[in-house]
């Protein structure tokens, strides 16, 4: 059972599949990255396709394998992100 | 024994294997010898190859490892001298000793002994946990560490160590007991146990620390909390920063936040722009302050410069104090235009003692006590005490005559 207090927002996973993208430099494959955010494939693809629409992270096909990087962008984001939520922390806010 | 391969499902009691051992689904390995199995081979070996879940029920250990799909469970400890590369999750009832840790998903382990790790997922260690470089996508529970740098995205929980390089942590970050620490970069919630010392420290969200901290560099862009004494070399202070004792810095406090200190201030440089409050406030070399400066006792530096609209409660005390002749701090840029320059005139100010006193326009002041005392137009000083010279511009008011006396009376501090 999971032992998340709450039900992660879209931001949040954007941020979790960001977080588990920069730690593969060398490019992360689907089932990977799914066993790292902790989302089924089906839903991981949907998450990823709009990070690559939104240019926070890139797809590289290579033969059969298709690997994600993350990009300045993305990067970009989730420094954002982790500055807001530490804001929202001092503030006592709840994450929009 | 050569290669060997355990098929889905079977058991297999092993003791040494020469050469590579692959291991099918739902697999169980034994030790013959009930305690270890050794996997070693030749220039070719590969090492143990895991198609999917399976259980070790024993020690293994093998030059490199690895797992595509499913969990690995071992009931003993695993040696790996190499890699160990797992899919999806690992468990380790003992220490894992490896040179490489790679793992997608899940690893728990009883301790873990490695040059570097990452984990996309979560990381639990129940004891030790001794690696060089640290990469965590969520989250890492682990007791007592001896790390390098360690990064992580989401929560992290030690037990106290040392983590000596750059710690960065997305979400929370947690020691329960004493840490030592490089570079802390805390974005979310932070505690830190008493007795903990590092070389910097910075968050953008809220840090507290359960006593007495030793850094070389705070910097608080969110909320810092020391309850306790706090020792640093250099601070800069953008959010709150609060100190339940006292405080000592030996280079350079800036504060443009608000900084709470319930004990003493003691540091050689000085310089604030938001709300400074110490009980007492003792600056070796330079203080410049503007905003609002609290004290019970006072505030004493060899240079004071307060700045224009700086309200001071306390006694001042230094060789040479500047009143309200140089622009507020926190205005910025704006300090120089005009209008503001008018906004923000004057400063009020309780008693001083110096060798030279030198107040700006409009400002206000208790008692004065001084060898010399430059008033410049419209300020306004109840009593003014002093043993060379008294200059007072057009508009001055001195509410009790000035006196001219040989000794002044002493400072209180």
């Amino acid at each position: 059972m999971r032992d998340r207090e709450t039900k992660r927002s879209r931001t949040d996973l954007y941020a979790s599949v960001l977080e588990v993208l920069i730690r593969y430099p060398e490019g992360g494959k689907i089932t990977r990255i799914s066993y790292g955010v902790g989302v089924p494939i089906d839903r991981l693809r949907t998450i990823i396709e709009n990070l690559c629409n939104y240019g926070l992270a890139r797809k590289l096909t290579d033969g059969e394998q298709v690997y994600y990087f993350a990009t300045p962008r993305g990067l970009e984001f989730l420094d954002t992100y982790w500055k807001m939520k530490g804001f929202f922390e001092i503030f006592g806010d709840k994450q929009p | 024994m050569s290669d060997i391969h355990v098929r889905r499902g079977e058991t297999a009691v092993l003791d040494r294997v020469e050469g590579e051992l692959t291991v099918g689904p739902n697999a169980r390995i034994e030790a013959s010898n009930g305690k270890s199995v050794v996997v070693t081979g030749g220039a070719h070996f590969e090492g143990v190859h895991f198609e999917g879940s399976a259980e070790v029920n024993c020690d293994l250990e093998c030059t490199s490892l690895e797992c595509h799909r499913g969990q690995l469970e071992v009931n003993g400890n695993l040696t790996v001298h190499k890699r160990l590369r797992v899919g999806h999750s690992v468990q380790v009832k003992g220490l894992i000793t490896a040179e490489d840790i790679d793992v997608g998903g899940i690893i728990k382990a009883g301790a873990i002994s490695c040059c570097r790790i990452r984990v996309g997922g979560r990381a639990d260690i129940k004891s030790t946990f001794e690696a060089s470089s640290v990469e965590v996508g969520g989250k890492i529970s682990a007791g007592v560490v001896k790390l390098g740098d360690l990064n992580v995205g989401g929560e992290a929980e030690v037990g106290g160590g040392s983590i000596t390089g750059h710690i960065r942590v997305g979400g929370k970050f947690i020691s329960k007991a004493s840490l030592e620490f490089g570079e802390l970069l805390v974005y979310g919630k932070g505690f830190l146990p008493a007795n903990c010392k590092g070389h910097r420290l910075s968050t953008f969200g809220k840090i507290c620390v359960d006593g007495n901290l030793i850094c070389d560099y705070i910097q608080v862009g969110g909320t810092v909390e020391v309850l306790g004494d706090c020792h640093a070399e250099r601070i800069e202070v953008g959010g709150k920063f609060a100190v339940s004792g006292s405080l000592f810095v030996s280079d350079r406090l800036e504060g443009f936040g608000a900084t709470e200190i319930a004990g003493d201030f003691e540091g050689a440089n000085l310089r604030v722009g938001g709300k400074f409050q110490a009980s007492k406030i003792i600056v070796k070399v330079e203080a410049d302050v503007s905003g609002k400066v609290e004290t019970k006792q006072g505030l004493k530096a060899k240079q004071l410069n307060v700045r224009s609209g700086t309200q001071i409660d306390g006694t001042l005390i230094g060789e040479r104090v500047e009143i309200g002749k140089s622009p507020d701090l926190s205005y910025g840029a704006w300090g120089s235009t005009w209008p503001t320059k008018w906004a923000m005139m004057g400063g009020k100010v309780q008693d001083i003692y110096a060798r030279q006193v030198l107040m700006g326009t409009m400002c206000k002041a208790a008692r004065i006590f001084a060898d010399t005392v430059n008033l410049e137009q419209g300020c306004t000083v109840e009593q003014v005490t002093y043993t060379k010279e008294l200059k007072a511009d057009f508009g001055v008011a001195i509410c009790q005559p000035p006196q001219k006396v040989t000794n002044l009376p002493p400072a209180p501090f």
